[in-house]
């Protein structure tokens, strides 16, 4: 009787035990299949950016190229309509026909130098006596370079007055680079502007 | 009743114990199965499925980098090069010929009989490449590909039609069209320049060919792309003004018309620094058209060309008397009767001029005053001016095949070698050469290596190359300003006085020379080089202005009558453009008076000795045996002095109607 007690006691401590193993081995399984499958996944969404992100930049690149392409059909394209032969052709056939400007001569810079120290002289009855001689004096000098009532003189007040303005008391340095320096500039700082725009 | 046997515990194990091995046996077999498989295509079927695999998915595409652009100083874009596309068809993917070639010929608006031979022959000869349409723009292939479309067509390259593609090509562009040619130059359909700046920087502007490694997906879009590394190409920036040139081009193709000349050369110079702000031929070309391109226009005579300068080389004559000291501008020279010979041949002036200073003798271009001023210099150092000046050796403009001119050395020389060439003969320069010169002198006696390039730059902007020119002091300051001196009253009161401009001052020489005639292999009277150089302002000048008129047949053929006018044009339009101030005074008036005119030739008649007793360079050598007076007398005759064409100025009523012009530079 006791053996068979014993029996039974031994055959359920084994039962208990042979039973938590499968548990645990069921248990380690499943965390080794949950461990391979999540890294297949892994695997498979890091496969898919990496086309997804090869796709849009073999896209963007593409794009980069075409809008590249585009820039310079922009650039030419502008070229041709500011080339001075088109700018003719379309100012031609709208009817305008070129101005060619014509500087005055030194004998109308001199009127009109003249004219403009006339103009700020002061009245006889505000000076003073040695003014008044002075001022004498310096009209006689003047008329003497004036050209002779029978000669006519045109009417350049219009065209001269700019030119006046340019010629008001500027010394010519020789220090002073020719114009090509600040044109240029000023050009190449409204060009780049203009071609940002396009970029 | 017979009762069931109950199963007992060791029955239901072996159950479960034949069920579990079975299921386990059928997962080994099935793994097994797709393992042995495995094994099977990727051991044994390896090369051939990679193979396949790649040719799916590798695409190798080689393209061409778009060629470098060429700007002018201001960013203007003189050439470019766009992206064009070309329609090609596959033949042998083709399976309805004459539906694709009704479809093609009424979009691209051509011959459908056209189309149907080319796809037709193509099919037939197994064609992979039949072009059907090329230069097309990106807005003609989106219509066109959107036009095209085939529905249920799977097919990654667009069009979505089968058997057509596209392929991309360059094509460049010269927007200005004829501006600038002869320096922009050209080039071919396979991006090599050929002429101009395209020909000479052709390394720098070229557009490589790049290999491109594409791998796509199973729909044929690109998911990964590899370029071979190569050096793209660069852009260059001229120191060409597009104005100033358009300005020199217009003025030069006018008068080369007007006096029905053979050509005309135009070169605006920046003294200071040597730039090159404009470099004009005519006839020219437009590099958009090549069908219409000679050997005529296409010659960039500025640089290529030689030719006797005439007058214009006294310059060097004065200028070597100025540097020795053996001159001042008021010394005096007996011109005599305005003849002298000189080893047994004659040289004589226009007109003459008897005991004058210097300065009116070279402002009249006495050839008797330049051969005794040379004289007095000597053989050697002529000659070492000469070369200090640059004659007889490149300016190293980045132009190609420049002249370097022909210079003899003096152990060369005849006995009336040093007289020809004070009076420039027996020598040959450059336009650009001696616009040089005159630049120098301009430049108070610094020369500055002249140079078109201003910088060379990456697309992005990158500066690889900028443009710092040597300088050299040829003259000193001194011999410049006296110089300056002397060319002053060549504008006011001698030969060049149609150079006069108004509001601003202006100073020149210059130039009418006898030409070789190619035919005869002489040197013929019948025809000239009429040269006018100078610069303006005269203090401090902005810029300095070579202008030659290649055999000027209507008009005044002399320098003063045919070259002078087109200066005063260039340089009264750009001197207004750049905002110069006037500084035309009444005390620098100029002499409105008759023109003054130039001797001519170096004494040679129009029958001188044929080729072979010319001297080893092919120039001139001179043995007049003409009448000199009759050749002076027909001379005079032809040059009957006539009113400069110009806006009617009111005479200065002053004290004298000569005005002399003020020594401003006299220390």
């Amino acid at each position: 009787m006791k053996r068979r007690n014993v029996n039974r006691v031994n055959s359920s401590r084994e039962t208990v035990s042979r039973s938590s193993f499968q548990w645990r081995l069921l248990f380690l399984t499943i965390i080794c299949a949950s461990i391979v499958a999540a890294g297949f996944f892994f695997a498979a969404r890091q496969h898919f950016s990496t086309m997804e992100f090869g796709l849009k930049n073999s896209k963007l690149r593409k794009q980069v190229e075409d809008l590249e392409a585009e820039r310079r059909r922009l650039i030419l394209a502008k070229e041709v309509s500011l080339s001075p032969v088109e700018v003719t052709r379309n100012a031609q056939r709208i009817g305008l026909r070129e101005h060619v400007l014509t500087p005055p001569t030194a004998m109308e810079i001199k009127d009109v130098q003249l004219a403009e120290r006339q103009s700020v002289a002061p009245t006889l009855a505000s000076l003073t006596v040695e003014d008044r001689s002075e001022t004498k004096v310096a009209n006689r000098t003047e008329t003497k370079n004036l050209v002779k009532p029978g000669v006519q003189r045109t009417e350049t007040k219009a065209l001269v007055k700019p030119i006046v303005q340019q010629t008001a008391a500027k010394p010519i340095s020789p220090d002073v680079r020719p114009r090509i320096a600040e044109a240029d500039k000023r050009i190449a700082e409204a060009s780049s502007k203009r071609d940002s725009k396009f970029k | 009743m017979r009762t069931r046997k109950r199963p007992t515990k060791k029955d239901l194990r072996q159950v479960t114990f034949f069920r579990y091995m079975l299921i386990i046996a059928v997962i080994v077999i099935w793994i097994g199965g797709i393992s042995a498989r495995l094994v099977y295509l990727q051991v044994n079927q390896h090369e051939w499925l990679k193979e396949k695999a790649t040719g799916q998915r590798i695409d190798v595409k080689q393209s061409k980098m778009l060629r470098g652009t060429i700007f002018d100083r201001n960013e203007r874009a003189l050439a470019v090069s766009v992206v064009v596309k070309t329609l090609f068809a596959d033949a042998t993917e083709i399976e309805d010929i004459e539906k694709t070639a009704s479809e093609l010929a009424s979009l691209l608006k051509i011959n459908k009989s056209k189309i149907f031979e080319q796809l037709k022959d193509g099919k037939d000869l197994e064609r992979r490449y039949v072009p059907i349409a090329k230069g097309l723009d990106t807005e003609t292939a989106l219509r066109l590909n959107a036009a095209l479309e085939t529905e249920g067509l799977q097919k990654s390259d667009l069009p979505k039609y089968p058997g057509l593609y596209w392929r991309e090509e360059q094509k460049r562009s010269y927007p200005h069209q004829s501006l600038a040619a002869h320096v922009i130059g050209f080039s071919n359909n396979e991006g090599i320049g050929q002429a101009g700046i395209e020909q000479s920087q052709n390394d720098e502007l070229y557009g490589a060919i790049i290999k491109k490694t594409q791998e796509r997906d199973r729909l044929g879009r690109i998911y990964d792309e590899t370029v071979s590394e190569k050096e793209p190409p660069k852009d260059i920036v001229l120191t060409i003004n597009s104005s100033i040139q358009f300005k020199a081009e217009a003025a030069l193709e006018r008068q080369v018309k007007a006096s029905q000349a053979r050509a005309g050369m135009a070169i605006v110079l920046d003294q200071k620094t040597g730039e090159i702000l404009a470099l004009a031929n005519y006839p020219t070309f437009d590099p958009n058209k090549l069908e219409g391109i000679t050997k005529e226009n296409l010659s960039n005579r500025c640089v290529q060309g030689v030719y006797s300068p005439g007058s214009v080389f006294k310059l060097v004559t004065y200028s070597s008397a100025f540097e020795r000291d053996l001159l001042t501008p008021d010394s005096p020279i007996d011109a005599g009767n305005g003849t002298i010979e000189i080893a047994g041949h004659k040289f004589s002036d226009s007109h003459s001029i008897g005991r004058v200073d210097a300065t009116k003798a070279f402002a009249h271009s006495s050839n008797v005053c330049a051969i005794k001023t040379s004289m007095r210099v000597g053989r050697e150092g002529f000659y070492e001016m000469l070369q200090k000046y640059g004659f007889g050796k490149q300016t190293g403009v980045e132009l190609p095949a420049e002249t370097s001119g022909i210079v003899r050395n003096p152990n060369k020389w005849n006995g009336d070698s040093l007289a020809s060439m004070s009076i420039g003969y027996e020598i040959g320069v450059s336009a650009l050469q001696m616009a040089t010169a005159f630049a120098t002198i301009a430049n108070n006696g610094v020369r500055v290596r002249p140079h078109i390039i201003k910088e060379i730059r990456q697309s992005d902007q990158t500066k690889i190359f900028e443009a710092k020119p040597e300088a050299a002091q040829v003259v000193s300051s001194k011999t410049a300003r006296e110089m300056h001196q002397l060319m002053r009253a060549v504008v006011t009161s001698g030969t060049g006085t149609r150079a006069q401009l108004n509001g601003y001052t202006s100073a020149g020489k210059t130039g009418t020379a006898w030409k070789f005639d190619e035919k005869t292999k002489r040197i013929s009277s019948a025809k000239y080089m009429s040269t006018f150089m100078g610069f303006a302002p005269l203090d401090n000048p902005a810029f300095t202005i070579a202008v030659v008129m290649d055999e000027p047949k209507v008009g005044g053929r002399d320098g003063g009558q045919a070259a002078a006018p087109v200066f005063k044009e260039i340089a009264e339009s750009v001197l207004a453009e750049m905002q110069v101030p006037f500084d035309l005074t009444a005390d620098n008036q100029p002499f409105d008076g008759e023109d003054v005119p130039e001797a001519v030739g170096n004494g040679s008649a129009k029958d001188s000795e044929p080729l072979e007793k010319r001297g080893s360079d092919g120039s001139a050598t001179s043995s007049a045996r003409s009448d000199p007076e009759k050749s002076h007398t027909k001379e005079k005759a032809s040059e009957v002095p006539t009113k400069p064409k110009g806006p009617n100025r009111p005479k200065i009523e002053l004290e004298q109607r000569f005005v002399e012009p003020k020594d401003k530079f006299k220390t």
